[in-house]
Parts: structure tokens; C-alpha cells; sequence
């Protein structure tokens, strides 16, 4: 966790909410005597603060319900007001877009489904041992040589008899 | 391939060993040996030139196909092939296993396990030499290089070349300071 972690974000609620409906009724649990305002809805307690045709908050912004019955406990999502939601950047004159999907410009391969008759059936039969599939060479050449390599003909008994046998030759010349 | 035309047979009914259609004799290497001891060197010549020549025949008969010149056979054979069927004569002759070195441009044969043993070399050196002459049609000299316990070796070159090596060893020259010399001045072309 950074430092940024512990500050304090513009908005953010408690971590204690409540989807549920206010209930007007104190759990059973509840020896303490309430006040009214706490037993009241929201909308009602304050009266012209809140307009209740207006869309609802965020969820992370939305408070404890009067109940203060929890249904769960939520992370809060940190949202900086000092960044503008990318999605209304203008840049170049170009509108931020939805991704793409497959059907409104998908360049991938699409996944065919296989026919029936080109299945491959694969029968376990542990016994007689898997039917091995075996490679062979292709009738066509594989290399071809850019520039033939002079053929290597080793020396015959004769050639290499003619070598000894005039071993010492040029010494009798010179 | 050994063919039946190098095939060592033996007549047990007739009494008779052949090599190609040729008659041989089996004979004790002792005997041979006491026989070679008592011989004059020009007889011992005769005697190692004949024996190699018939080695040199039967190696160049089964390299040429039929009706082919087994001389130009055994000259165009590869080494490998040449050596082969030079040794398997050899052997049938109980001579010995034959090999073959490459000393730079010089041929050297190794002969192992002669049961000649070291009395042997000088037959040896002669019946290369007449195996070899006979084979390729060529005249080649044969000098031993040196034996070490069972193998001996056999420079194979003119008569020149193995006249010196024969006079350097006389001297105590390292045979392979020899075949460097030879090699280098056959390589120079200048010497």
C-alpha cells in the first residue's frame, strides 16, 4: 500500500452500505432508543436537500442506509475527480469508441464449427496401444544447392602408389 | 568380397591345396625358415619374388571384373579396396595380417604377426615387392623401416628413394626423419 492508499478521497463513503430497503423498524437486537431522525428515510429527513426523482449516486457513494443493518462490506472505488473521464477526451477530433467487437470489425480468424464429417474420432483403447501416425519425406526436394560443391574424389591405390614411388625423384634431378 | 576365384581350397581326396587354380604347399614356417637360412641371397630373391608375385596375381585377379585388366584394377581400385584384397592374399600365404600407412606421400605396410617372426622381414621385404611390381605393373622397392615386437614396417618407393633410406638407417637415422626428407623434397620440387 502507498501513501496514497490512507489519504482521504473527494467522495468517498463509508465502507459500511446498505442496499436494502430502509426498514422502519428497529432489529430486535437494538436495546438502545433511537432518535426519530435516525428511523426516518432519507428523502424525508431532509426535506428539499435531496431530489428524489434524480438518478441515484454512485454505489460507492451511497450512505448507510437508516436501518444501519449491513449487507456487506464494500472497497470503496477511488475515483479522482481531478481526471476527467477519458471516455469524453477529445482528441483530434476523434470521440472516444467502444471497442470493436467481432462483428463490427474483428480482424481475427473465426472459429468454424467443426463438421461432422471431419472429426476426429479418438477411441481409447489402452490394450493395442495408440495408432501412431507416421511421418514421411516428401517426394519433393527439400535443398537445392545455389551452386554445385566440387565433388570430392578420393585418391586411388594407383595415385597414391605413383606418389611413393617417385618420392626422392628431384633430389636425384637436382 | 572374397570371391571363389581367391578361395583356398583343399583336396583331401586328391591331396592338393589350390588358390585360384593355383597349387600350393603347406609347409612348416620352421622349414621354410631353415631353408631360407641356407639359401644364397640371389636365391632367396628368386625364391620371395615369386612367392610375392603370386600374392600380387591372386589380389589383382579378384579386383577386375570379368574380362577386365587386373592390373588397371588394382590401380583404380580405392586404397581401402587395394589393401583388402592385397591382404587377404597375404594372409592366405600365412604371412601375416598386412596394413597399410600414409607417411605424408610414402606408402608404408606393416606386416603383424608373421609367424616368420623377425628372420622373416627380408622375405617379407621381397615378396612385397614382387606382390606389389606384379599388381600395379609398376617396379617398386621394398626396405623394412623397423619391427617392433610383432609388426614390421615396409617403405614402398623407388629404387632410389630406398637405397638412401636403406643407407640412413645403416647410419642411424631415424626412418622418419627420412620420409620427412623425402616427402619435403618431392613437396618442393626444387631440392
Amino acid at each position: 500500500m502507498s501513501d496514497d492508499d490512507d489519504q482521504d478521497w473527494p467522495g468517498s463513503p463509508d465502507t459500511k452500505v446498505s442496499k436494502s430497503t430502509p426498514d422502519l423498524v428497529p432489529p430486535a437486537s437494538s436495546r438502545q432508543p433511537r432518535s426519530l431522525k435516525d428511523e426516518l428515510p432519507l428523502d424525508d429527513a431532509l426535506p428539499g436537500i435531496l431530489d428524489p426523482e434524480a438518478e441515484p449516486l454512485a454505489e460507492s457513494e451511497e450512505r448507510p442506509p437508516a436501518s444501519r443493518k449491513v449487507a456487506s462490506v464494500r472497497v470503496p472505488e477511488r475515483v479522482d475527480e481531478r481526471v476527467d473521464d477519458y471516455s469524453t477526451w477529445e482528441i483530434d477530433g476523434l470521440t472516444a469508441e467502444p471497442p470493436p467487437t467481432r462483428k463490427a470489425g474483428w480482424l481475427g480468424v473465426e472459429r468454424k464449427t467443426p463438421v461432422e464429417g471431419t472429426r476426429v474420432l479418438i477411441e481409447q483403447n489402452a490394450a493395442a496401444g495408440p495408432n501412431v501416425v507416421r511421418r514421411v519425406l516428401p517426394e519433393d526436394e527439400l535443398v537445392a544447392l545455389g551452386s554445385p560443391a566440387r565433388a570430392h574424389r578420393s585418391a586411388t591405390f594407383g595415385e597414391l602408389l605413383d606418389a611413393s614411388l617417385s618420392l626422392g625423384d628431384e633430389d636425384e634431378r637436382g | 568380397m572374397y570371391t571363389n576365384a581367391g578361395t583356398l581350397s583343399f583336396d583331401l581326396a586328391e591331396g592338393l591345396v589350390r588358390l585360384g587354380g593355383e597349387a600350393r604347399l603347406v609347409v612348416p614356417a620352421s622349414a621354410l625358415m631353415a631353408l631360407w637360412g641356407g639359401a644364397s641371397p640371389a636365391a632367396r630373391r628368386v625364391f620371395g619374388r615369386a612367392l610375392g608375385e603370386s600374392i600380387g596375381r591372386a589380389a589383382a585377379k579378384r579386383l577386375a571384373s570379368e574380362g577386365a585388366d587386373p592390373t588397371s584394377a588394382m590401380l583404380d581400385a580405392s586404397p581401402e579396396a587395394a589393401l583388402s584384397e592385397l591382404a587377404a592374399a597375404w594372409a592366405l600365404a600365412g604371412l601375416g595380417a598386412l596394413d597399410l600407412e600414409r607417411w605424408g606421400r610414402a606408402l608404408v605396410f606393416v606386416v603383424g604377426g608373421s609367424p616368420l617372426g623377425g628372420d622373416g622381414d627380408e622375405l617379407c621385404e621381397i615378396a612385397l615387392e614382387g606382390a606389389l611390381s606384379v599388381a600395379s605393373g609398376k617396379s617398386a622397392r621394398v626396405v623394412r623401416l623397423e619391427r617392433v615386437e610383432a609388426r614390421a614396417r615396409f617403405f614402398v618407393s623407388n629404387a632410389g628413394a630406398t637405397a638412401r633410406m636403406r643407407a640412413e638407417l645403416a647410419r642411424g637415422t631415424v626412418w622418419a626423419e627420412v620420409l620427412a626428407e623425402l616427402d619435403g623434397a618431392s613437396s618442393r620440387g626444387d631440392a
